[in-house]
This record gives C-alpha cells, structure tokens and sequence, in this order.
C-alpha cells in the first residue's frame, strides 16, 4: 500500500492512498485450488473416520461372539465332565460348542475330580475365531478368549 | 456444497457407529441367552440386553441350541431407513435330548 501527499499548484495538499495492484493478480493465483485441497482433506478425514468405526465394531463383536464361545465351551467341558449330556469327553464337547460358535479350541484342560484345582468339574478353555466370522476380512490376528467353568456350589 | 457433503458424510459416520454399538449388543445378548439356555435357566429380557424390539429365535441341532438375536436399528429417527442387525451362540442345553 502507498501513500502519497500532492500538493497542487494552489499549494493545496491531498492525501491518497492506493493500493499495491501488481500483487493481486499474483495473491489470487497463490490461492488457487486451496478450497480443493481442503474439500479433499475433510473428505478424506471423513471416510477415515468412517472407516476406523466400521473396523472397531467388527472387531468388538468379533471379539465378543469369541468370549461367549470360550465361556460357553467351558460350560460344555463342565457339563460333560460332571456327567451331563451324550458327549463323548469334555473337550469334544468344547470343540463341537466352539464349532458351532465359529471358534476353534486352542486349549483344553478339565479337572473332573477337582484333584488339582480343589473344585469339581473344573474346565479351563482356550478358544480363537476362525476365518468364518465376519471380521476375517480384516488383516488382523484372530480374537482369542479363555473362560473357566466348574460345578454350581 | 462443501458444507452439505461433510454434514452427510458425518452422519454416516455416526450411521456406522450406531449400527456397529447395535451388532455389538445383540451379540452380547445371543451370548447372554446362549448360556440361560446351557444352565436350563429363563432367557434374559431381550429388551434390556439387546434393545427394544429385539427377537430371539432358537434351533437345536445334535445336541446343540443356536440362539439368534435380531434388531432392526433405525437410523436418524427415518422410517425407513433401518438397518438389520444379527447375532448369534451355539450351546449345549444341560437337559439336552440324546
């Protein structure tokens, strides 16, 4: 921006102020294209976000149809081990609930005596997801859940 | 045009969430079921585990009951537009049939 004082032939002053127009044209190509940059920054932020939700959801109910098969798998070990229903052992009865769940056993242990845990019918299982649950898409490690199960007191 | 596109965008963002805290409850709520079912006890109440207007379904296949609970989810308070959602356990029933 300038200012200049003239001062006419009559002695006469006036003040004008003018504006520096070789750097308009310059300004205005600077900003060319930045609403673009920002249409696509909040664009990508968005489907970003959307996203980080639908993995977190398909994980936590990954993860939570895992727990309910490794804590129903070890009711099933418990079951069988205290003499409830037609399996052939507690841990075939673990991996066919498991199945059923679309997890797989990783680890069994029962305690049919209570000899080593001091409480009857004690089943500790180990499960994972398989590549059928809903999830599998994602390039992640399987859901894994241990649940315990032992005779009503 | 910018403005409508991120509101839009942002509701389908909170779309997603509502839709996957809804898959997420109603499996918690088929595993609730699942092991009532396994100890011979009564079901849960659906509403209070899986939300209103929750249904359960049951089938049983050698020896094992699968449990399915689903819940429409609707979204931005739109009739129409809902979103189904479905979860599922398998266990075996104490008083299973041989």
């Amino acid at each position: 921006m300038t200012t200049t004082l003239r001062t006419d032939g009559a002695g006469r002053a006036a003040l004008r102020v003018v504006p520096p127009r070789r750097h308009r044209g310059r300004d205005r190509d600077r900003e060319r294209g930045a609403a673009t940059g920002l249409t696509v920054g909040i664009l990508a932020a968005a489907c970003a976000a959307g996203a980080a939700v639908m993995i977190w959801s398909t994980v936590a109910a990954e993860a939570t149809a895992v727990h309910s098969a490794a804590d129903l798998a070890a009711l099933a070990a418990s079951d069988t081990a205290r003499g409830i229903g037609n399996a052939s052992a507690p841990c075939a009865a673990a991996a066919e609930v498991a199945s059923a769940n679309d997890a797989v056993v990783v680890a069994c242990a029962v305690d049919p005596a209570g000899a080593v845990t001091g409480e009857r019918a004690a089943a500790h299982v180990v499960v994972q997801a398989t590549r059928r649950h809903r999830g599998a898409w994602l390039p992640l490690p399987r859901s894994r859940a241990e649940a315990w199960a032992g005779a009503p007191s | 045009m910018l403005l409508p596109t991120v509101l839009a965008l942002l509701l389908v963002v909170a779309g997603l969430g509502v839709v996957g805290s809804a898959q997420v409850r109603v499996q918690q709520a088929a595993g609730a079921a699942a092991r009532e079912l396994a100890r011979g006890a009564a079901p849960p109440d659906l509403a209070t585990t899986a939300g209103h207007g929750a249904t359960a379904s049951t089938r049983s296949s050698g020896g094992v009951a699968v449990v399915t609970v689903t819940r429409r989810v609707e979204l931005l308070g739109f009739g129409g537009l809902g979103v189904t959602v479905k979860g599922s356990a398998a266990a075996r029933p104490e008083k299973s049939e041989p």
